[in-house]
């Protein structure tokens, strides 16, 4: 099976944490801690890019709880470069605690490339957009067949509370029989500064999403997830999250959690 | 298909159209790139944070003030919440806060209403803490030229504004709504202006000598801006110029000097437009009005080719780079330089001039 419907949103959690740009805020006196990448904390992304020459690193471990099947850890490392205003590049890739486990767009060990750009800035009326675009490459043991997927990000905000929404468009090569060759998902969700004015360095995070199961004619996966970044120093964000799928095939997972590190130079 | 009913559905495509067309046009004008860029690389950064970390925390309370008032603005003029507003801002900067702050979460009205504008501040920002680290680094590092480096790099952005000397006090000074945030909350104007004091007098302490020196300097000039915060200094008639706070700084760097007066002229300007609702009744005639002012502050509208003549400080129309004397010095009380307060002359006799004709309402 190339892509198991079972680990859906275990496997978007995962992946989601190699495939990350970066977000809103001013010119770079600081990390951008309001920054929402794929995975850092939650699946919701904003449209902006890290800043021009910035280089962030990411990394952080993730707990995916299977129902009928055994638990699953995951740890995620991404490099990402500001390679021109509102470009951003970035590899990353996931490790699972069992190496022959499938997960996100892949296996254990496989790379991801990828890139973000930002069209414009959100201002009073008009809403900010981005896309991204990534492949995977199937360097992880037993992996084959080279996924690409394509995605867009919309934000527009209401006072300080940030409404965000995202799809993106899977293409999977080397499928097996039964299984799409195609994927589609979304997500919908809010961040909110909490504290705010007078406090800036945490943001709450929440979405909920929906996704097409790797195999045809199985149940969507829908679920929920909340989490948070806080900035612990000028260039140092930490962040964590936990969510379930609530609805989708029998082996959906009950609980998902993750934390991670965010560090820019 | 009756004649009627064709007349009708081109009545309503062309309805359509010109609906359409007016939409487009209102957003094209809000339509504006992020543009966020990477402050300058070099072995002197973050050397504040390191070597004078309660500067630092200092000047990231300032970061607040700027953007809370803006935010402030945009939602009341009523002076209590105005009042409150800057009540709030010295409680921020008496919390000495360790990380800077997030404008954009702290204004998030203000970057939607004019992102332009915020990108200038940050970026000017970004220069000014460039230069503070770059002066509390290591003695042994060649600082003209890193100051060169850091100075070229800032200039070269689109988004700089300039280094050429602009007439402050007087063309700038002398729009319709000038002076209105400063008639209406005198107190939060003169605050602004206190910080702004020590931005630039921090730079002649710093060229007094290492790290170690400025220890000792710092805690000095920032026991005086306290007293500005606690009883700001609502006898000064215009803010401080740096060539007036930092006249070592101002005549060894005079290029980064006219930025910083610049930058800090664009957000008087900016406060007043926020202030008057009866000239600028609606978010779009803000932004357009603050565009209209950024544009004459970028310096890509100054070099090559100035196309912004009407508001160069007299004197310097050809393209001088000394700090800003072009038209005297402003009327009224003037702030003390560092050198006044770190030798214990905290203050200067009121210099007076009439009152510049174009300005006072």
């Amino acid at each position: 099976m190339r892509r198991p419907a079972r680990l859906g949103a275990a496997a978007l959690l995962a992946t989601a944490l190699v495939t990350a740009p970066a977000g809103p805020a001013g010119l770079a006196l600081a990390l951008d801690h309001g920054n929402l990448d794929e995975g850092r904390p939650v699946r919701l992304e904003d449209p902006y890019a890290i800043a021009s020459g910035e280089i962030a690193l990411e990394a952080g471990p993730a707990f995916l709880a299977r129902r009928g099947e055994g638990d699953l850890g995951a740890m995620a490392i991404a490099v990402q470069y500001g390679l021109l205003p509102n470009l951003q590049a970035e590899l990353g890739s996931t490790f699972l605690s069992d190496p022959g486990a499938e997960a996100g767009e892949g296996r254990s060990g496989d790379v991801r490339l990828g890139a973000l750009y930002n069209l414009n800035q959100e201002t009073r009326l008009v809403p900010a957009l981005g896309f991204r675009a990534g492949m995977t490459y199937p360097s992880g043991p037993g992996s084959r067949g080279l996924d690409v997927r394509l995605k867009t990000m919309v934000a527009k905000s209401a006072g300080r509370l940030g409404v965000h929404l995202n799809a993106a468009w899977e293409r999977l090569d080397g499928t097996a029989r039964g299984e799409r060759d195609t994927r589609r998902e979304a997500a919908i969700g809010v961040a909110w500064p909490a504290g705010a004015p007078r406090h800036t360095r945490t943001l709450l995070v929440g979405d909920l999403f929906v996704e097409q199961s790797a195999a045809r004619g199985a149940r969507r996966v829908t679920g929920v997830e909340a989490g948070f970044r806080h900035q612990l120093a000028r260039r140092l964000v930490i962040d964590g999250a936990v969510g379930r799928e609530l609805r989708g095939p029998d082996d959906r997972l009950s609980l998902f959690a993750s934390t991670g590190v965010s560090l820019s130079f | 298909m009756s004649r009627q009913r064709t007349l009708h559905l081109r009545f309503g495509a062309a309805a359509l159209a010109v609906a359409l067309i007016g939409a487009a046009s209102s957003l094209s004008a809000q339509w504006t790139r992020r543009d966020e860029r990477f402050g300058p690389r070099g072995p002197w950064r973050g050397a504040v944070g390191r070597e004078l970390p309660h500067f630092q925390r200092e000047a990231n309370g300032i970061d607040f003030g700027h953007a809370h008032l803006a935010e402030t603005l945009l939602r009341t003029r009523d002076s209590e919440a105005v009042e409150r507003a800057r009540l709030e801002v010295l409680d921020f900067i008496f919390s000495w806060p360790r990380i800077k702050p997030d404008e954009a979460q702290i204004a998030p009205r203000f970057t939607r209403l004019a992102w332009e504008a915020q990108r200038a501040f940050d970026w000017a920002h970004l220069l000014h803490q460039s230069l503070y680290d770059l002066f509390a680094a290591g003695e042994t590092m060649d600082k003209e030229a890193a100051y060169r480096s850091i100075m070229d790099d800032y200039l070269d952005k689109p988004e700089a504004i300039t280094s050429h000397p602009l007439d402050h006090h007087g063309a700038l000074w002398s729009f319709p709504e000038s002076r209105s945030f400063k008639s209406a909350h005198p107190a939060f104007n003169s605050q602004i202006w206190a910080y702004h004091w020590l931005q630039g007098a921090a730079y002649d302490a710093q060229l007094r000598g290492g790290a170690a020196v400025q220890r000792g300097l710092l805690p000095r000039l920032i026991a005086h801006y306290h007293g500005y915060l606690r009883n700001p200094p609502q006898e000064w008639e215009f803010m401080p110029l740096m060539a007036e706070t930092a006249p070592e700084f101002s005549r060894r760097f005079p290029e980064a000097a006219v930025v910083f007066d610049n930058l800090h002229m664009l957000h008087d300007n900016i406060d007043d437009v926020l202030s008057r609702p009866d000239l600028f009744p609606d978010s779009a005639s803000r932004r357009r009005r603050i565009l209209e002012l950024l544009q004459l502050y970028l310096h890509r509208n100054h070099v090559p080719g100035d196309r912004r003549a009407e508001v160069h400080a007299p004197g310097q129309a050809g393209g001088g780079h000394g700090p800003d004397h072009g038209a005297g010095h402003p009327a009224g009380a003037r702030p003390p330089s560092a050198a006044d307060v770190l030798e214990g002359a905290p203050g200067r006799p009121a210099v007076h001039h009439p009152p510049h004709p174009g300005g006072a309402r």
